[in-house]
């Protein structure tokens, strides 16, 4: 009796604390449709309550369990504020989320998925936080992506977010049948390392392992799926692929900075995630293959500064073949196959600018002005087009790891920051 | 320090159970008795949702379902009284899916799959939209949904 008295009480709690945060215009998009979704979920849990026996002690723990998320749910959209993360890199980011995160709802086909941002503590705070497809007490399934407060104009290294998005582009299930069919099967190809959790493990404790790698003595091949899962390492790897798709070589350069960042030797791994060095490498050979590397045409010092960029990548691949975990015929299958479903949802799939169009980018940027579409021509006259706004972080990133003259990291952030946020001016020009 | 740890049954299938008692119920109700959309219950409108999306697995038999911690979360594991809390394959939708499968070929025996799947999916949205369906339909998505209630 006392656990179905407290929740009820508590759901009285929720409610008021429900009104009073988003019920009132609340963030840059307002709250209305949050409030709306919350407050179906309180009631929908507050019936649930009502018709539960007091004895029923697995309902009742269910339905506590639902309802401190639900609680916690509201706590952070009243958090999410747009002083705290980057507003030009977001509405991007938005724009692609709501081209391919959708699902068919009993009101309609193809619907986005609802999306709130907020900042947290810690550089490896960066999620995007899909809710959970199987049955529970939602009505729209919400994504939460969360920036680390301290990185707030950092817009370089949120690319990482395209990872991120993988995981929510695998949880809707007309994509996770379509990756399942065409991506998936690459990676897990037979007689892989990937294959399955047998032909993985035999790959860590192999004796072809490098010497640098030590694994903790209390674990061996018996008990290693125990405490590690191999189906999130796989989804992992996964999703590296998937952000690889979306952002370019922006990705693959915030994800050698963050992850190594974290992880210096690059030989760690945790329960959901495979070996730092993996995923790196897997991401550099999908690079080559996908010809991202290719020396550009232009000035010299353009194409130094393209040289540049690409050797602080490889100063992150390991050169031992036991950090590559998949050939270069599944690599190259796999990303095809998740290009396609990015190109079917356009503006998902991440497409090479050209040599002269980033060069010019990063012309502007190497005289500390924002990257954007425009030219000066002769006549006075400025011409003004699209660029796409993985093209400026590209051209961030050779900016700041350029040998001859860098911008300082803050400041490349800084000005692509603005770049961004100027070409979307553009482009609403543009478009009338 | 927390106050308390809990884990959480996995209660997908007593969930299911329920918002299938409760759209049938609604099923039941006449036309003219049945409240708009924008009145009806929460309870209803999240039933509906929640079944609705549960089709949509298992017509894509897309099940992966697991909250993945962020990009970067490398935590060793160090804590190896936790050896064997992870599962590597999540069997949350076996019952429900079996109970699925075996409801779609008692009710429609002659439609393939995905025909069937979208043939219920069709008559959630009618019911959603606070519309009546018509007797055939509402026996159909009776059968459908008390043995699926019944199976789970």
């Amino acid at each position: 009796m006392i656990a179905k008295e407290f929740l009820l009480e508590e759901c009285d709690n929720v409610r008021t604390l429900l009104d009073s945060t988003l019920r009132f215009d609340y963030g840059p998009d307002g709250s209305a449709k949050f409030y709306e979704e919350c407050s179906t979920r309180l009631e929908a849990l507050r019936a649930a309550l009502q018709a539960s026996a007091s004895t029923d002690e697995r309902n009742l723990r269910t339905l506590s369990a639902a309802l401190n998320e639900l609680s916690r749910l509201i706590c952070r959209i009243e958090r999410s504020s747009i002083n705290e993360y980057s507003w030009p890199f977001v509405e991007e980011l938005k724009k692609i989320s709501a081209a391919i995160c959708r699902e068919d709802t009993t009101h309609a086909s193809n619907v986005p998925l609802p999306v709130f941002v907020l900042a947290d503590g810690g550089l490896d705070s960066y999620q995007i936080f899909a809710e959970r497809n199987r049955p529970s007490y939602t009505v729209n399934r919400l994504l939460t992506i969360v920036f680390p407060k301290t990185l707030k104009n950092f817009v370089l290294l949120h690319t990482i977010l395209g990872h991120e998005l993988g995981h929510a582009i695998f949880s809707c299930s007309q994509h996770q049948a379509q990756i399942s069919r065409t991506a998936l099967p690459h990676i897990l190809h037979s007689g892989g390392q990937l294959e399955n959790e047998r032909a993985t493990l035999d790959h860590i404790f192999s004796a072809r392992r490098p010497p640098d790698i030590s694994i903790p003595s209390k674990l061996d091949p018996n008990n290693f799926w125990q405490s590690h899962s191999w189906v999130a390492w796989i989804e992992e790897i996964l999703c590296d692929l998937i952000g690889l798709t979306i952002f370019g070589p922006a990705f693959l350069a915030a994800a050698v900075s963050l992850l190594r960042g974290l992880d210096p030797s690059g030989n760690s791994w945790g329960p959901y995630h495979p070996p730092v060095a993996w995923r790196i490498n897997l991401l550099r050979r999908a690079c080559h293959l996908l010809e991202f590397d290719r020396a550009p045409a232009g000035r010299p010092e353009f194409a130094a500064a393209f040289r540049d960029f690409w050797d602080y990548i490889d100063g992150a691949v390991k050169t031992d073949p036991w950090y590559n975990i998949l050939e270069d015929a599944h690599i190259h299958s796999a990303m095809q196959a998740l290009h396609a479903l990015h190109i079917a949802h356009s503006p998902a799939a991440y497409l090479p600018p050209d040599d002269a169009e980033l060069e010019n980018l990063y012309c502007q940027l190497q005289r500390r002005i924002p990257p954007v579409g425009f030219t000066l021509e002769s006549t006075g006259k400025v011409s003004c087009r699209e660029v796409d706004f993985r093209s400026i972080l590209f051209a961030g990133w050779m900016s700041s790891k350029n040998r001859f003259d860098p911008v300082p990291f803050s400041l490349a952030n800084k000005l692509c920051e603005h770049g961004i946020m100027q070409q979307r001016a553009i482009s609403m020009t543009l478009q009338g | 320090m927390s106050l308390i740890s809990l884990s959480y049954p996995e209660s997908s299938e007593s969930i299911a159970k329920d918002y299938a008692s409760i759209v049938l119920e609604q099923v039941d109700v006449r036309q003219e008795n049945r409240l708009e959309p924008s009145t009806r219950s929460s309870s209803l409108t999240v039933s509906l949702e929640n079944l609705y999306r549960l089709l949509e697995m298992f017509k894509y038999q897309s099940y992966a379902d697991e909250p993945r911690r962020g990009v970067l979360m490398l935590q060793q594991v160090n804590d190896f009284s936790a050896v064997g809390a992870i599962a590597s394959h999540d069997h949350w939708h076996d019952r429900i899916t079996a109970a699925l499968e075996s409801s779609l070929e008692a009710v429609y025996p002659d439609l393939d799959r995905t025909e069937a799947i979208q043939t219920v999916q069709f008559f959630l949205r009618v019911v959603a939209r606070g519309e009546d369906l018509q007797c055939a339909q509402r026996a159909e998505l009776r059968n459908f949904f008390i043995s699926f209630r019944d199976k789970i």
